[in-house]
């Protein structure tokens, strides 16, 4: 049933993005150098998005690959929702509390001579 | 100044950025009022929700992964060179944005497995979560869309 499919893959994605928005996996781009690392967080500028979309994609993925085992029923795909709306309030609550007024260090490029 | 992944096609990118978007605010836009329709109605123009359950997460993948594509040239050229210093309020509102389409991933990934083949009778079961789920994506790309044009016009008029 495709609805349940895409009810569980929805849960799945939005839970994890607020996990991901939250704390961020250990996959790291360091733009200045072009290379990817994984485990602790590197010294300098780092780029912890491609990380979160993995997450989401990942999770949203398993939901839809265990949907079909889920039971056929609206209220499953129901009950998917509603925590889904839950997951995507705090996401994006907790993003906005995240960003609002932070303190930025700009970058400064080495001058080529 | 380091070598940035595809930082010399930033701007052609940028334009397909743009592009790409503009496909997806019109398809999801569509589809979420299609989804208002299926909310208060019941019903819906059932061939058009299978074109835009199926063009909008496809124009959301392209548009998310061309932004993919060009964000270290524009994290370090733009937002860590110029926004960060002149303009920290956009930066911020540049990650907000970013996580906003976070949660608009698994959205586009649940229309496009309930919506392709959508047929009523048949999916009335699937109504409401597609109601709730076009508007909720029509929402998410409205206001990326209008946060992504007031970061990029920051040193415009």
């Amino acid at each position: 049933m495709n609805a349940n499919r895409a009810a569980l893959a929805l849960a799945f994605g939005v839970v994890a993005a607020f996990v991901v928005t939250a704390m961020p996996l250990p996959f790291w781009y360091l733009p200045m150098h072009n290379v990817l690392a994984i485990g602790v967080k590197p010294k300098g500028l780092v780029i912890d998005y491609y990380g979160r979309v993995l997450g989401v994609v990942i999770a949203a993925a398993l939901g839809f690959a265990l949907g079909k085992f889920a039971p056929p029923s609206t209220r499953f795909a129901k009950l998917c929702l509603v925590w889904a709306a839950f997951g995507a309030l705090l996401a994006i609550g907790l993003s906005m509390s995240q960003v609002w007024n932070r303190p930025l260090q700009p970058i400064t490029l080495p001058v080529p001579k | 100044v380091p070598e940035l992944f595809l930082a010399d096609a930033a701007r052609p990118l940028l334009v397909l950025h743009a592009l790409s978007a503009m496909t997806l605010v019109g398809s999801s836009l569509h589809l979420a009022v299609l989804g208002a329709l299926l909310l208060v109605r019941g019903r819906a123009p059932t061939k058009l929700i299978r074109v835009h359950a199926r063009v909008a997460p496809v124009a959301f993948t392209t548009t998310f992964a061309l932004g993919l594509i060009m964000y270290p040239a524009f994290r370090v050229l733009v937002r860590g060179v110029v926004l960060d210093r002149d303009a920290p309020w956009a930066s911020n509102a540049f990650d907000f944005k970013e996580a906003l389409v976070l949660v608009g991933i698994p959205i586009a990934l649940a229309i496009f497995a309930a919506g392709r083949r959508f047929e009523l009778p048949r999916d009335a079961s699937s109504t409401t979560l597609l109601g709730v789920l076009g508007i909720a994506l029509g929402a998410i790309v409205l206001v990326a869309v209008i946060l992504g044009i007031i970061v990029t016009s920051v040193k415009g008029p």
